[in-house]
């Protein structure tokens, strides 16, 4: 569906990025992750035409949008990481002259604004909190059911009821077989909707996988109101060196543990645990990994 | 390039800006510049003329002389980097608008919105001169009927013309605005080249039009001049039209090429 192809970004002597290359399909979601200043945002810029590529080519559906902003125009739907819209115009008059330009019906932005609950549309745009804004530019990407859509840092600012309704939206496009790109400098933000994960890092893809590949389990976390005893009682039963006491919880090596044996163990030493999970890696720890063969 | 687009953003940006601050601004400087016009009738009509036509004239002289190009210039010198720095034109240009309809819509917008205030001017100097004076002062007395379907045209005619002065001026403060991203520069820059232009061939032609007549010749006066038909209205279409479009264009050619290598982030 998209396609990009050894896109490179130069403001003067200073390289964004160079040799961007990946591909989206129907259906698919991938997560855009990449520290602050990455590049992410200029990327998602150049995909919807808003920012000026120094090299390379977005092709929609194997056309080049280069040659034909129409393709953009009725295929993209992008959320800004700060929205911006006409500070003076109600959410209603904002979205309609939006909606306009891509000729899209009342009745699909009345169904936009309903799903994202927004309702207060005659509040003027500067008058609404950092929240509402958000939920606004995120309906907006919805305008024209474009066939690809570009989320920028979409949970930033975002209320825990933003963040739900937006991951059910998610979940509901995937399955009307939208691309979706969702950029965050959050791994754990996405990592539950993404299907695959793009790391940009030092102007260059460094890792494309399926979210599989790059999002695994490494620690067993249990946090006890026992936490001496557990760590004495799993330092015996274990090895050392994957038992590691830190201030408020314990951490054991993930591959070493069967976490119903590790329940059952705590709770027969009458050290039940008040927490017990998995965590996975982190952006760090993929940075710190990645750093080693770079 | 979608001209219907160029439409829907021509009109929507109309109803905004009407009841913007600029707008309104604009119309208070005019209403404000008559008043000041009929201050001046009122304490020196020897100077003037002194009859309702020639406060008309007179008023509309120095608007078509300076406060039009002025404000022509300073308002589309904001045009553009007003809303890309709120990233209205980052929204704009991501997936909805190409950046030469962008452009071509801010300029028809900023023509349209100088037809607005040309009119609003020339009735409200009309009716502030029709109040003051009496109507039939200023559309009886002064200019015979016969004269006046001689003249009028003319007049018409040399009241049309600068338009295309505006226009150049409009192209120089569009590209001002995509130059200067800060509006106090760009404000700046359009202010201090206001003074300049005079010098460049082609921009300010328009001062030796419509208003002398009025300046020089008190209208009663002017009827006979009419009548006798010694009146020559003496215009050069290459200095007045042509070359004012040639410098329209040209510098509406390097906006175009600018805004096209433009990254516009919000």
């Amino acid at each position: 569906m998209l396609k990009t192809v050894a896109i490179k970004k130069k403001y003067g002597n200073f390289l964004v990025f160079e040799d961007i290359s990946f591909e989206v399909n129907k259906g698919e979601i991938v997560a855009l992750i990449g520290r602050n200043g990455a590049g992410k945002s200029t990327l998602l810029g150049i995909i919807a035409g808003s920012i000026n590529k120094t090299y390379g080519h977005v092709l929609i559906e194997g056309r080049d949008t280069a040659k034909n902003f129409d393709l953009i125009r009725s295929n993209v739907g992008i959320q800004l990481e700060k929205s911006a819209f006409y500070p003076h115009l109600s959410i209603r008059n904002n979205l309609n002259f939006f909606s306009n330009l891509k000729n899209f019906s009342n009745k699909g932005l009345n169904d936009i604004l309903e799903k994202f609950a927004i309702h207060e549309i005659n509040k003027k745009f500067s008058d609404l909190s950092q929240g509402m804004k958000k939920r606004m530019a995120i309906a907006s990407a919805l305008i024209g059911d474009p066939a690809i859509l570009l989320f920028d840092e979409p949970t930033v600012n975002l209320d825990p009821e933003g963040i739900f309704i937006f991951y059910d939206i998610i979940k509901e496009l995937k399955s009307k077989r939208k691309a979706i790109i969702i950029s965050s400098h959050l791994l754990t933000d996405i990592s539950n909707i993404a299907d695959r994960i793009i790391f940009i890092d030092r102007g260059k893809i460094i890792i494309d996988l399926p979210k599989y590949r790059v999002i695994i389990p490494k620690y067993v976390v249990i946090r006890s109101n026992y936490m001496k005893e557990s760590y004495e009682l799993l330092k015996n039963k274990y090895s050392d060196n994957c038992v590691l006491l830190q201030i408020n919880e314990i951490k054991m090596d993930y591959k070493n543990i069967n976490m119903e044996e590790l329940n059952k163990l705590l709770v027969s030493h009458d050290l039940p645990p008040k927490e017990l999970f998995i965590e996975n890696t982190t952006l760090k720890d993929i940075f710190d990994e990645t750093r080693k063969y770079h | 390039m979608k001209p219907e687009n160029i439409i829907k953003f021509i009109l929507f940006e109309i109803k905004k800006t009407i009841f913007s601050i600029g707008f309104l601004s604009s119309i208070i400087l005019i209403v404000l510049s008559s008043l000041i016009w009929v201050f001046s009738q009122k304490i020196a009509p020897q100077i003037i003329g002194g009859s309702g036509y020639d406060f008309v004239f007179s008023s509309l002289r120095f608007d078509v002389n300076f406060l039009f190009p002025f404000l022509s210039l300073i308002i589309s010198s904001v045009s553009i980097n007003y809303d890309a720095s709120m990233g209205i034109i980052a929204t704009l240009t991501s997936g909805y608008m190409k950046r030469e309809e962008l452009l071509i819509g801010k300029y028809a917008l900023i023509i349209v919105l100088f037809v607005m205030i040309f009119l609003t001017a020339l009735i409200f100097n009309i009716v502030l001169g029709g109040i003051i004076w009496g109507f039939p002062e200023i559309t009886e007395e002064g200019i015979t009927t016969l004269s006046l379907s001689l003249f009028l045209p003319k007049l018409v005619l040399s009241s049309l013309l600068p338009v295309f002065s505006i226009i150049a001026l409009i192209s120089l403060g569009i590209l001002f605005s995509i130059l200067f991203r800060n509006i106090i520069g760009s404000i700046s820059v359009s202010i201090g080249s206001f003074l300049l232009l005079d010098i460049i061939k082609g921009f300010f032609k328009y001062k030796s039009f419509l208003p002398t007549y009025a300046n020089d010749l008190p209208f009663k006066e002017l009827n006979k001049v009419i009548e006798n038909n010694l009146l020559e209205f003496n215009i050069n279409y290459l200095e007045i039209v042509l070359i004012p479009l040639i410098w329209a264009f040209l510098i509406f050619l390097i906006s175009y090429f600018k805004i096209k290598k433009m990254d516009f982030h919000v």
